[in-house]
């Protein structure tokens, strides 16, 4: 057997596993004793690989600020006690049985997951690789398996690269296979499948259509998702985003079905374990888990909840990050993204945020609750605006370049001026018959469009923390966090067509 | 009466809605048909390597291709890692403004192979630096009996990672080299050349390289037969 065959069989099984133990995880941890209210077996299907990559994620990454030797026999010791644990748990504690039904439905969806994984291993979908994706996300990983941990060394890898990223990044040199394209690429492809099944869960549970109606709204706008550009690079580039895009989406979904769901709020453990990989992703992904967490405030989600499945993993992760990159590895770049300044700005928000969820929020009076999601833009807004009155040169060059590069439509193809379009189009309509009716207060934005134009405005906020200011280019950091807005952008859209279709509802006005 | 006028309007709204979905899913097709592979470089990956066919053309990532080279193969190098403060007396030729360039310049190849390598080697008789330079330009070392794989700059851009001794200065310097290099002087990009036939069936390899840090890397029997004997006339 060739060398080539090796490594797509084990990149193949690798995926198996992390769908198998995601699986696991999803199942154990889904502690309702009512059959009649369990969470739907085809969403934790869904939800597996999302749930196998960040276990591994944040297992590699405990395993690593904790200095324990980063190895394959550790992390699949960790990996066997936890399911261990959780089997316990499930088993004794809570006294729940895995049907027969369930073990036939979990074969089908390996089974599934593993004919998708052969697809994206085999080499057809096409990739594109950068400098960034093979120094950054294969051989800074490949350093750390060889070094079995952190090491001062890294320096700049250690202050501007994506930690859990990069942790997946260390599968091949764990477990005998070259590259991470079949695993990046079955995250694209779940996170199809994914977006289809949100937007016709919102459609149908929150928006009230008919199923006939939701499977046509998933359906079409899914179809729109695939085509567009954007997200074609984004899930097809060697990089972080594409996995940031994807978890991102992930737990921004989740969020949005708890509060739709209350019988899903079971996840929990899956919401603190995503929160926790996706503030790792990407040096700016504390930041950006803070604003989703921020905009899940618009949701009837329970504060103590948020603070502790949402707020708390971000603040221990980023913690735990810094107290090892400053305090005992005491790296200290010439120059780089994440500095100790930052990070003491970030360690700030992120107890701003454990305060705010757990002990403020339910203080706050009426007025600000039901104006919450225009309070929370306003204060972006007057963010980004102190930034511009600070340094208004660079805020200035880095909305130039960042506006331009759709405009060119550098990597962002027809996406920049159909949205534009279509959102004119709906914010107008939508205002004509706000006025007409004498409702200007439907107007209010929702979870999805509110997190949407946060994405925005803190991707401008973010850049402006980076030295030095944005370029014209596909490759621009600036330019390509802001495509994952995608996902973000398309369901938002959606839910602003199907608010104008649908006689607006007390039940639905409340998200 | 305005029930029914409710619901027509309702039907347009939707019909409408939907033929600006398919409108704009067909000008996304359209646009991604036409511009799509200009946008970014798309390579299928069919043989489970990080190195394509295409990169060796466009000269792009030869580390990529050597790191999966080595990994089983011993690399026979010339020069043991030498601490910083053993350059306190450089040369103002070996500086580039307060770095000491030649301690870069000895000991990062050194580092890559020694970390990457399924075995690492330092025979301290091999040609240094400069040998392999006057060789080069005696034409004893043939650039034509090797593949050139493309530029080495980035590969020694990130050799940080390996340096446990210098680490801030290390890094730096590498960041500020090649960005200087690569926007004001061409000349100093450092190419990679491997006997790559050879190399890929031979279990020991030797590696020089120059003071431009262009790097040579042939079998052993390669360097046994000719360079060897040519470097001792």
């Amino acid at each position: 057997m060739n060398i080539s065959n090796i490594y797509f069989i084990h990149q193949v099984m690798t995926i198996a596993m992390i769908y198998i133990s995601g699986l696991i995880f999803m199942l154990l941890t889904d502690a309702s004793r009512d059959k009649q209210n369990t969470v739907p077996f085809i969403m934790k299907a869904l939800l597996a690989y999302p749930a196998g990559l960040s276990l591994w994620g944040v297992i590699g990454f405990i395993v690593l600020v904790l200095g324990i030797p980063y190895n394959a026999g550790v992390l699949v010791c960790v990996h066997s006690a936890l399911c261990i644990t959780l089997l316990f748990n499930y088993t004794i504690r809570l006294k729940q049985r895995i049907g027969a039904d369930i073990l036939k439905k979990c074969c089908i969806a390996v089974a599934a997951a593993v004919i998708a994984a052969i697809l994206c291993c085999e080499g057809f979908i096409t990739v594109s690789v950068s400098n960034d994706s093979y120094y950054y996300y294969s051989v800074y990983p490949q350093t750390i398996v060889l070094e079995g941990g952190y090491s001062t060394s890294f320096d700049v890898f250690l202050t501007d690269v994506g930690q859990t990223c990069a942790i997946i990044g260390t599968l091949p040199f764990l477990f005998g296979f070259e590259e991470t394209y079949g695993i990046m690429l079955s995250l694209g492809i779940n996170l199809i499948f994914i977006f289809a099944y949100a937007v016709y869960d919102v459609s149908c549970n929150k928006w009230k259509l008919s199923k006939a109606c939701a499977r046509f709204a998933a359906v079409l706008s899914t179809i729109f998702l695939v085509s567009s550009t954007p997200f074609i690079v984004m899930t097809k580039w060697v990089l972080a985003n594409a996995y940031f895009m994807a978890l991102c989406f992930v737990l921004f979904y989740a969020a949005y079905s708890f509060a739709i769901h209350k019988e899903k709020m079971q996840l929990a453990p899956f919401a603190a374990l995503l929160t926790a990989m996706v503030s790792m992703l990407r040096m700016e992904g504390g930041m950006m888990a803070g604003l989703l967490i921020l905009c899940m405030c618009i949701l009837p989600i329970e504060g103590m909840w948020l603070m502790k499945y949402a707020a708390i993993p971000v603040a221990i992760t980023q913690l735990l990050y810094y107290a090892v990159i400053y305090l005992k590895l005491t790296v200290n770049p010439l120059y780089s993204f994440l500095d100790f300044k930052n990070a003491l700005i970030m360690l700030l928000f992120a107890a701003g945020l454990v305060l705010y969820t757990g002990f403020i929020r339910k203080r706050l009076g009426n007025i600000i609750k039901n104006y919450y999601s225009y309070l929370l833009l306003f204060l972006l807004i007057a963010g980004n605006a102190l930034l511009l009155i600070i340094d208004s040169e660079r805020y200035i060059t880095n909305l130039k370049y960042l506006i331009f590069n759709i405009y060119n439509k550098t990597g962002w193809g027809m996406f920049g001026y159909i949205m534009a379009i279509c959102f004119f189009l709906i914010f107008a309509v939508k205002m004509l018959k706000a006025f007409k009716i004498g409702k200007i207060k439907d107007l209010k934005p929702g979870y999805s469009l509110a997190f949407f134009s946060g994405f925005v405005l803190f991707t401008l906020a973010v850049c402006f923390a980076r030295d030095g200011s944005l370029r014209l280019g596909i490759g621009d950091s600036g330019n390509r966090v802001l495509m994952q807005v995608v996902p973000f952008a398309i369901f938002a859209l959606i839910e602003e067509v199907i608010s104008y279709l649908q006689p607006e509802t007390e039940s639905t006005r409340t998200l | 009466m305005g029930k029914e006028n409710n619901l027509r309007m309702n039907k347009i709204t939707v019909c409408t809605i939907i033929a600006i979905a398919i409108m704009a899913i067909g000008m996304n097709l359209y646009y991604n048909f036409r511009n799509l592979d200009s946008t970014l470089d798309f390579t299928e990956h069919t043989k489970q390597h990080i190195y394509m066919d295409e990169f060796q053309q466009a000269g792009m990532l030869p580390d990529a291709y050597i790191r999966e080279l080595i990994k089983d193969k011993r690399v026979i190098v010339p020069y043991t890692v030498k601490d910083y403060m053993a350059y306190s007396e450089t040369a103002e030729e070996d500086r580039d403004s307060d770095f000491k360039q030649v301690y870069y310049r000895e000991n990062n190849y050194v580092r890559y192979f020694c970390e990457y390598a399924g075995e690492c080697e330092v025979n301290e008789g091999l040609p240094k630096i400069d040998t392999v330079k006057e060789m080069h330009k005696e034409g004893l070392i043939n650039d034509a009996a090797f593949t050139d794989m493309g530029i080495a700059n980035d590969m020694l851009r990130y050799s940080f990672l390996l340096n446990k001794e210098a680490t801030r200065e290390s890094s730096y310097f590498w960041y500020a080299w090649f960005y200087h290099t690569f926007s004001s002087d061409k000349g100093w990009e450092s190419r990679v050349y491997i006997r790559k036939d050879e190399v890929e069936a031979s279990r020991e390899l030797v590696a020089l390289w120059d003071r431009k840090e262009n790097l040579y890397l042939m079998e052993k029997d390669y360097y046994d037969n000719v360079i060897a004997p040519a470097c001792i006339e």
